[in-house]
């Protein structure tokens, strides 16, 4: 919604804050294949980095404690979630919902598509990150999936809907992996 | 008609100018798109939908847009859906004549006049081709937003800005069904991709240049006040911009919702809790259980002798069954954002009420209505939580922009433990049930009733007022027994409570089926006999009841170590039956399969309508089986989702399957139906399976996990 997208667009620098709190650091993050810096205290979860200093809004806020899996992003292609990682501690490439890209990615996404997962949408983000990473990681079987997905909450329960999408994306990529 | 500020955004945004609604702008240039209430297309034949009703998730905005598009002609490609600006009367609902959503009514209610919407614009479109083209309009056929004869084939772009030139004619003839494309099959939401790549902006998600975040501190023990407060160490935290008080707390304004957060833990605050409420939820339920013995019911309906059949019932069964409260905790928490510009106050969030809203916002800060512009964006659940009568989120966040005399534009968030603790819940129930049957085992009398606060929060001036969204599915109205009776006391609780999805049939279902199954089980009969028996002036939950059974192999025995449930119920003006399959032992069970049979008329998408029974499914489950509130002392204790259970991947059921039937020639709602069957099926088969009674839910507590 291109009205939107101007309203939305991110106001995040704020240099002179950063001046007057002398505890602020600033702290390069490879966002995206960007380098990414956060002005902020060490202790600041890269989950407010990302949506409140950077406007990567697509991950998600829903719990803080790692208890719902919608904040979920990859470090260096591994699932972790974002509200429990202080921004002082990421040692690694950073990949947000914004930036993913690549076979896995896509087949996760077709699948999401094709099986209609999205009801409200608020927890798909973390969703398709976490299923991404599940993938990428090796063959899935329903063990795998269960103990996974089961970390991402969804209150609207499109449960069935996922479970079948990343059954389907994991199919599909292993086929072309054989192929 | 004029258009508002949003409204004109949405225009410019899209190079729409005004066309047939921009009489109010004497400067307005010639139109080069076709612009309605309902409707707009631009000049590269782009379909914009205004949505009057929310999307929580239940795929209204794909709804209402499927629609015009089928009348229209539209490529469903190129129509997209925004959220209508808050105006009445153009966007008033059509039964509650103001702009809201609920019940599962969207659909039905705007059947006709979208439907009639997407036919005018068509009809000006191809007049206008036909005038460009020197033919009759007969000759002018539509297809996936394009205009064609024998010779000519144009895009609705095209034309859009001739048609918005012409007279809106005053009678079109609708499509006929053999003639839909769209409606009826699988249409994909037009909003998939973006959810999913996380580019919708929900309401939490919006930003201004130099905005700031909000955090409010409110009372614990639900219903309590300031009475004062030092924010000194808080003002001094970092990041902090300014704390202010405000009508339901202290308000921390920061750089960061982070930085604001961190700083509310170091407000010292003392609360005047004396208009706050004091007592646990169990004892809440024991007030509300004793209510019913000692005061006058606040509603009684009798139908024949009750008491005189009771004197004759070979057998009594009794049943009580206890409802706790429950918090919405959609993934979204509830946040709002919002600034004020040019004399203009814009808000962005879920608005689920617009007409309150916004006038719960130009109340506070002094503004006439048309100064207040709503930007409904879909809201990442809500399941009731949205549409407070007091616009209660909407109103905190008006006072924290004026409190900060809208120097900053400011989104406020609640965390997941202001979600959870903040009161709102869907009330605390208490259903007594007695059934006196006779030798044969049929109900001969019934006793219905019901203690605990109505969501209409105000005691009714008409004495005896059939409080729907306390009743609505009771046993009482749904099974036929000619010796009944049903009382509701409303004792008082300081705990505001709200409607949750399906309103009253979140625990009226649920306990008339459990119940019906008791009474079954009481008679030796089988469950699905009983009931029918029992359904007598009810032909459509008759026949999804008989389909399901059907679908489910009910006849002939479930495969070794499988046991099964049944439940049935009508609400929403659906219909709905599920069959629960469920192996291993009471306390540690699989859902194996659940077969659905659903009448919710005409199912104009039948892939969401799946969808909404699937997920429905779930939150009901959710509810039944590990949802509830504890309070203590008038607080709430159960703060995150470590403590607040809501149901897990593993915990839905393996299959399900959902069977359509089409029992009326026009939509129902298909919201909220899903959700209250599923928990009474489940129970019935797990109290076969040798779980003692169920008198309280939810039938787990936290060990489950
Ligand atoms: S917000 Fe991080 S796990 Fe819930
Ligand atoms: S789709 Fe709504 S929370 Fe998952």
């Amino acid at each position: 919604m291109q009205n939107m997208a101007v309203m939305t667009r991110a106001c995040v620098d704020r240099p002179r804050a950063a001046q007057q709190d002398r505890r602020l650091m600033a702290f390069t993050v490879l966002i995206n294949g960007q380098p990414r810096v956060l002005d902020c205290e060490p202790d600041m979860p890269l989950l407010w980095g990302l949506r409140d200093l950077l406007g990567l809004t697509g991950t998600k806020y829903s719990c803080g404690k790692g208890l719902c899996g919608a904040c979920t992003v990859h470090l260096d292609g591994a699932a972790v979630r974002s509200c429990s990682v202080p921004v002082s501690e990421v040692k690694g490439a950073i990949t947000t919902i914004e930036g993913i890209a690549g076979p896995v990615a896509e087949r996760v996404l077709a699948a999401w598509d094709a099986h209609q997962v999205a009801q409200c949408g608020y927890c798909q983000p973390g969703q398709v990150m976490a299923a991404i990473a599940l993938i990428a990681a090796g063959p899935v079987d329903d063990a795998a999936l269960e103990a996974t997905m089961n970390g991402n909450l969804c209150r609207c329960a499109t449960y069935m809907r996922i479970r079948a999408a990343v059954r389907d994306a994991a199919q599909t990529f292993a086929q072309t992996v054989s192929a | 008609m004029t258009l508002d500020r949003r409204g004109f955004l949405v225009l410019a945004s899209t190079g729409l100018l005004l066309g047939v609604a921009g009489k109010g702008l004497s400067t307005a240039p010639e139109p080069d798109g076709l612009v309605q209430r309902f409707l707009a297309i631009d000049w590269e034949g782009t379909v914009t939908v205004f949505a009057k009703h929310l999307d929580m998730g239940q795929g209204i905005w794909s709804g209402l847009a499927s629609i015009v598009a089928e009348e229209l002609d539209a490529d469903w490609g190129r129509v997209r859906v925004v959220g209508a600006p808050a105006r009445l009367p153009d966007y008033a609902h059509n039964a509650f004549h103001e702009q809201t959503t609920g019940g599962s009514t969207s659909t039905a209610q705007s059947w006709d006049e979208l439907r009639r919407a997407g036919a005018t614009a068509r009809a000006m479109l191809v007049r206008a081709a036909a005038q460009a083209w020197h033919v009759p309009e007969a000759a002018v056929g539509t297809r996936r937003g394009e205009l064609f004869t024998d010779n000519h084939t144009a895009g609705y772009g095209d034309f859009a800005a001739a048609a918005a030139r012409l007279p809106v004619p005053a009678d079109v003839t609708l499509k006929s069904r053999a003639e839909w494309r769209l409606l009826g099959g699988a249409l994909p939401r037009t909003d998939t991709a973006a959810k999913t790549r996380g580019a919708t902006v929900y309401g939490i998600d919006g930003m201004w240049p130099d905005m700031r975040h909000a955090i409010i501190a409110r009372c614990p023990q639900i219903g309590g006040k300031v009475r004062s407060y030092d924010a000194s160490a808080a003002r001094a935290m970092p990041g902090v911009d300014m704390v202010v008080e405000v009508p339901s707390g202290i308000a921390v304004i920061a750089r960061t919702t982070w930085h604001a957060i961190r700083a509310r833990e170091a407000l010292r605050i003392e609360w005047d809790t004396h208009a706050a409420e004091t007592r646990s939820d169990t004892e809440i339920a024991a007030d509300f259980t004793r209510a019913m013995a000692e005061t006058a019911p606040a509603y009684t309906d009798t139908r024949g002798a009750p008491e005189a059949a009771f004197a004759c019932a070979h057998r009594v069964v009794e049943a009580e069954f206890r409802f706790p409260y429950l918090a919405h905790a959609s993934m979204e928490p509830l946040s709002i954002s919002g600034r004020m510009v040019g004399g203009v106050c814009e808000v962005r969030a879920g608005f689920q009420s617009q007409t309150r809203n916004q006038q719960a916002i130009a109340d506070i800060l002094g503004l006439p209505l048309d100064r207040v512009a709503l930007d409904t964006v879909p809201a990442g659940g809500s399941f009731g939580r949205r549409a407070s009568f007091d616009s209660d989120w909407v109103a905190e966040f008006a006072h924290v922009l004026k409190a900060t005399r809208w120097r900053w534009p400011i989104k406020l968030t609640r965390t997941r433990e202001d979600d959870v603790t903040g009161g709102y819940y869907r009330p605390l129930m208490i259903h007594a049930m007695r059934a006196g049957l006779d030798r044969e085992g049929r109900l001969i009398a019934l006793d219905q009733r019901m203690s605990g606060q109505s969501v209409t929060l105000k005691a009714p001036e008409k004495p005896n007022w059939r409080d729907w969204t306390v009743m609505e599915g009771v046993f009482h109205e749904l099974y036929a027994c000619s010796n009944s009776r049903l009382r509701w006391w409303g004792p008082p609780a300081r705990v505001p409570v709200l409607t949750f999805r399906s309103i009253s049939n979140n625990h009226t279902g649920i306990a008339k089926e459990i119940f019906v199954d008791r009474l079954a089980r009481a008679a030796g009969a089988d469950p699905v006999a009983y009931r029918l028996a029992l359904l007598g002036e009810e032909p459509r939950q008759v026949a999804v009841l008989r389909l399901a059974a059907e679908k489910a192999g009910w006849n002939t025995p479930p495969r070794p170590g499988i046991t099964r449930g049944v439940a049935v119920h009508r609400s929403e003006g659906s219909f709905i039956a599920q069959v629960a399959e469920l192996s291993g032992a009471h306390d540690d069970f699989c859902i194996e399969r659940i077969v659905t049979a659903l009448d919710c008329g005409l199912a104009l998408n039948p892939d969401t309508v799946r969808a909404q029974v699937e997920g429905g499914t779930g939150f009901g489950l959710s509810a039944g089986l590990y949802g509830r509130v504890t309070l203590e002392g008038g607080a709430a204790q159960d703060g995150n989702f470590d403590m607040y259970r809501v149901l897990r991947l593993n915990e839905m059921p393996r299959v399900m399957e959902t069977h359509l039937i089409e029992g009326a020639d026009r939509p129902s709602g298909v919201g909220e139906p899903g959700s209250v069957p599923g928990t009474a099926a489940v129970v019935n088969a797990l109290e076969r399976m040798g779980l003692p009674q169920v008198t309280q839910f939810p039938v787990f507590a936290m060990s489950r996990i």
